[in-house]
């Protein structure tokens, strides 16, 4: 046996396999691997960074870019997340992508796993998965997810965004001109309005009415007249109309240009027998309506976003 | 055909010539675009093409440029001279070809396209000589020719190097076997070309591993190598120490650019970065990072998508890797472990930040704070080293085929180790045809070779194994034109846009000291602005500290063309300033249409103007200033300020004035020719010996 190993390394070490033997060797002895490993890595990576100018613009406002390239974008996340696979950050951008190249399930799986990190919430994913639920109708999910956003910790939100890299290669964009916290807050302001939407659509009314009272107490919001709104017209569905009119009132006194409300109090002059008055509201309603203000009803404006 | 092959085999020497000019047809062939100018060329080529068009633009008129009037508003040109190596006899090949009409981009293609296949003529005889066999030395030459080296020359500069390193080496090994004057001269003309380059340390380190390794592989052989050698040089003494006052006046232009690149009279922003050298050349180690193997993408496609291979992309036919994969059971020798072990120690450098060899020569070692683009060592020494290895391995497979009685045996392996390739081959992605085919091709070469007549197989071969590299070569630079066709027109399109995006800052590589101080503080706007009129005559004359407040109003006074030049405090005397309050608000920023001033005569190195003032002013000339610019007034030398922190300036006595500026001093243009001079002279007597060698060795 030791004849036969004798004989085998004379023969290998006198023909050119030995070269292959001696660079492995070389190998696990002189190079670092794993920083060669890392830097291969992080070459990749820079070659990969696509341009995020159109990815920015189409958060602010999908209409206006036409023709994105997501195929650049889908294939930088997925490079970082084959590297990096539990990366929260990248799930939720892929996610984002996803979404918006038609893959839904994929987007919903990959905001479902990067919805929360150590048991705190993180609230873009929740924000997501809870706008996508919304468009499609599915209340229940929507309220679930959208509340979870509402319980996220925003300050763990906007730490890891400022830390991750790829967000700081958003942020370096030209294109990019945004205040963070005030994204999230306006962000926050339509988790609001969609959780009491979706809870409204479920007839959950008195949830409705304490989020809402929720909602109106934070300062950081904006949009509170949409607050108001909703919860009016909870109270208009438990027939308790003298609270609905005044809260629909104030919703009007905060956001002048907003239809809906003027409908709902035309209907409760109605139900109190004011025909004329009635009349004066709905032709308001209906004046506004024909504006087409983009930014009602609230709901539907609302896309997924990611900063 | 009998009578053919054997008339083939009897002259094969006379065949040798065609052996190389085919393959070399061929590749011009793969890069036809280049030399048709329908694709340019590429990335830092682009800037050395340049330089060596100025040059020798200048040289045919001579004039030697020490200066150049406009990069970035004037600066010494000896960088971009040690750069190019300026002393290089063929770049008279340049001049010839201009003389007779060619037009410059065409002659720089043609220069290029000779110097490559210098190196590969070079690269060729060099296997021959360690192989001894034509047939080897051919394929490797294939092998080589038709490697991205090919497509390198387009991308890079390296060929400038490249050429006397590796002529260097085959001078070596020639004298190492018979010390002749030949090789020896040979040996001191490729070493001067290389030290009158600024990167003179690749080859020093590449000749270091080389000969510590063979002192450790061929001890005996070496101690005989001394002891011939310094006996060649006991005999030759006049020769001996011709080449001695040759190799010593070679390093003079390098010694000349180091103590200027400490004078701060030029500086290299990005690539002096984090060094601790004071020498403007050094580079930081970071620095040196971005410019390692790893850095770079290089060996992304050698297996993978050569349908979008790109310019610097490493691509080697597979033909060496499947003889380097067949060869693994044939015999190793002390080549090929001399060889490896060459390739190891370079790549444990250029790999950097992966290994700690490069930080530890980079600490200990001053060259290496001198090398930023480290992965050259691939080019100029690794990727040569790899095809020579490869066909050694090569030799030594079909030694034991012939050697073996067992052909079937032979048979099955080969076919075993081709599909094994192909196998390995079909996990990429994006194999062109042209690969299959050329492992389909290497499976008939080993099957004529196992089962035909030596001879044939022989002959056979040359064919063969050419057909197996250019057939994928051709279709993967196929793909390249066809990349560059559409990367060339979209970059046209981009420049064009970016043009009008003036609010960017100037990024400088290389620029006067004092310029880039300048471009720090001043917009770009407001310095082209003020920096497009070449002449500019004031009243006034103020002294100037530096800091940042004098560069906001010096900013206000080039963008408003006020009439007051600042000197700076420290270099200038109170007879120097003046300030009069009768004067006008603005500066004459066009004294040549007021017919103050014309330009008499100008070339990179010399003003000559006329003035004529009614009363004394203050011209500033906006080329940059540098200390060594000399100013002369009706033949008097006057002194040449430091004007508005970059520019030159100098007092003006009213009347008619002769002025000339001149850079440098006559003993310097003096000592450039006569370097020429000397590289010329010394390449013909080179080349005279080379011509009366083969007589000699005969009639001995």
């Amino acid at each position: 046996m030791y004849k036969l190993i004798t004989q085998i390394i004379q023969w290998l070490t006198s023909r050119v396999a030995v070269i292959y033997v001696i660079l492995f060797i070389f190998c696990i002895s002189f190079v670092d691997l794993k920083m060669l490993d890392m830097r291969i890595k992080v070459r990749h990576l820079n070659n990969a960074i696509p341009d995020f100018s159109a990815l920015i613009n189409f958060s602010r406002d999908p209409k206006e870019v036409n023709g994105l390239n997501w195929v650049s974008y889908k294939k930088y996340f997925e490079l970082i997340l084959s590297y990096i696979p539990n990366d929260l950050i990248i799930k939720h951008l892929l996610g984002y992508v996803d979404y918006y190249m038609g893959q839904e399930q994929e987007a919903i799986a990959l905001f479902k796993s990067s919805s929360s990190m150590n048991g705190q919430g993180f609230f873009w994913s929740n924000y997501n998965l809870g706008v996508l639920y919304y468009k499609k109708g599915m209340w229940s999910q929507a309220a679930e997810s959208l509340f979870k956003a509402v319980s996220s910790n925003t300050k763990l939100t906007v730490i890891l965004i400022q830390d991750a890299t790829v967000y700081k290669q958003i942020f370096n964009s030209p294109a990019f001109k945004y205040s963070l916290k005030d994204e999230l807050d306006d962000a926050q302001s339509n988790t609001y309005i969609l959780l009491l939407s979706s809870l409204f659509n479920l007839k959950q009314y008195e949830k409705v009415i304490l989020i809402s009272n929720i909602g109106i107490a934070n300062q950081s919001l904006t949009k509170k007249d949409a607050f108001y709104y909703y919860a009016g017209l909870s109270y208009l569905e438990i027939g308790q109309f003298e609270k609905a009119f005044l809260l629909l009132q104030k919703s009007i006194a905060i956001e002048k240009d907003n239809p809906d409300p003027y409908y709902y109090i035309a209907n409760i002059y109605e139900k109190a027998g004011q025909l004329q008055q009635s009349q004066e509201f709905l032709q308001v309603s209906y004046a506004l309506h024909q504006k087409h203000d983009p930014r009602f009803p609230y709901d539907a404006s609302v896309n997924l976003q990611f900063f | 055909m009998k009578s053919f092959i054997d008339k083939f085999f009897t002259n094969t020497s006379r065949f040798e010539f065609l052996f190389l000019i085919i393959p070399f047809i061929l590749w011009v062939f793969c890069f036809r675009y280049f030399f048709t100018g329908h694709l340019w060329i590429e990335a830092d080529a682009i800037s050395y093409a340049n330089h060596i068009n100025f040059f020798t633009d200048n040289l045919s008129k001579g004039v030697y440029p020490l200066w150049d009037p406009a990069w970035f508003y004037g600066a010494p040109y000896d960088f971009f001279l040690r750069r190019i190596g300026d002393v290089n006899p063929f770049f008279f090949l340049i001049i010839l070809l201009k003389l007779v009409g060619v037009p410059s981009a065409t002659a720089y293609l043609i220069f290029l396209a000779v110097y490559y296949f210098l190196a590969g003529l070079a690269f060729y005889l060099i296997t021959r000589f360690l192989l001894v066999d034509r047939f080897y030395a051919f394929t490797a030459y294939v092998l080589f020719l038709f490697s991205s080296w090919g497509s390198e020359i387009f991308y890079n500069y390296i060929i400038i190097i490249f050429v006397p390193i590796i002529w260097f080496f085959y001078f070596l090994l020639s004298f190492s076997r018979s010390p002749q004057k030949v090789c020896f001269l040979g040996m001191c003309l490729c070493v001067g070309l290389v030290v009158t380059t600024y990167i003179p340390f690749f080859f020093l380190t590449i000749l270091a591993i080389f000969s510590f390794l063979y002192i450790l592989f061929y001890g005996k052989e070496c101690i005989d190598f001394f002891k011939r050698g310094f006996a060649f040089l006991r005999k030759n003494k006049i020769f001996t120490a011709f080449c001695v006052f040759f190799l010593l006046s070679s390093c003079i232009p390098g010694l000349i650019f180091y103590k200027e690149s400490k004078s701060g009279e030029f500086a290299l922003p990005n690539r002096h970065f984090g060094a601790d050298n004071s020498s403007a050349v050094a580079v930081g180690l970071e620095n040196v990072a971005s410019g390692d193997i790893i850095s770079h993408g290089f060996f992304d496609r050698i297996f993978d998508d050569h349908a979008h291979i790109d310019m610097g992309d490493i691509y080697l036919p597979y033909i060496f890797f499947l003889v380097l994969l067949a060869a693994t059971c044939a015999r190793v020798n002390k080549l090929i472990f001399f060889l490896l072990f060459n390739i190891l120690a370079l790549s444990l450098i250029t790999i950097t930040s992966a290994a700690g060899a490069h930080r530890f020569l980079y600490e200990h070692v001053i060259i290496f704070k001198f090398i930023r683009n480290i992965y050259y060592f691939f080019w100029l020494a690794m990727l040569p080293m790899g095809v020579l290895l490869s066909v050694a391995a090569f030799k030594s497979l079909l030694t034991a085929i012939n050697n073996s009685s067992k052909k079937i045996a032979w048979l099955v392996y080969i076919i075993f180790c081709h599909l094994i390739f192909a196998l390995f081959l079909s996990a990429h992605q994006g194999v062109l045809t042209g690969a299959w085919a050329a492992i389909f091709i290497s499976l008939v070469y080993f099957i004529i070779y196992i089962y035909c007549e030596n001879k044939i197989s022989f002959l056979a071969g040359f064919f063969i194994i050419l057909l197996a590299v250019f057939t994928q070569s051709a279709q993967v630079y196929k793909s390249l034109d066809n990349k560059l066709f559409q990367v060339q027109h979209n970059d046209t399109v981009y420049n064009n846009q970016h043009k009008d995006d003036v609010d960017e800052k100037i990024s400088l590589y290389y620029a006067s000291g004092w310029f880039s101080i300048l471009v720090n503080y001043i917009h770009t706007l407001v310095l082209e602005g003020y920096a497009n009129h070449r002449f500019i005559f004031y009243d006034n004359v103020l002294p100037y500290k530096d800091n940042s407040e004098f560069f906001k109003t010096l900013g206000t006074v080039m963008s408003s063309m006020t009439n007051m030049a600042f000197v700076p405090e420290t270099e200038s005397g109170p007879g120097d300033w003046k300030k009069s309050p009768y004067t006008a608000i603005q500066a004459d920023i066009d004294p040549v249409a007021s017919g103050k001033l014309s330009v008499v005569r100008s070339d990179a190195n010399t003003w000559v103007l006329k003035t004529h003032l009614s009363n004394s002013q203050f011209l500033v000339i906006n080329d940059n200033y540098n200390s060594a610019w000399h100013a002369f007034i009706n033949g008097h030398q006057v002194h040449l300020f430091r004007a508005n922190v970059s520019f030159k300036g100098l007092w003006v006595p009213s009347g008619e004035s002769d002025i000339v500026l001149r850079f440098s001093s006559p003993k310097r243009y003096l000592l450039q020719f006569a370097l020429i001079a000397l590289f010329a002279g010394t390449f013909l007597y080179l080349l005279m010996l080379i011509l009366s060698f083969p007589r000699k060795r005969e009639s001995s």
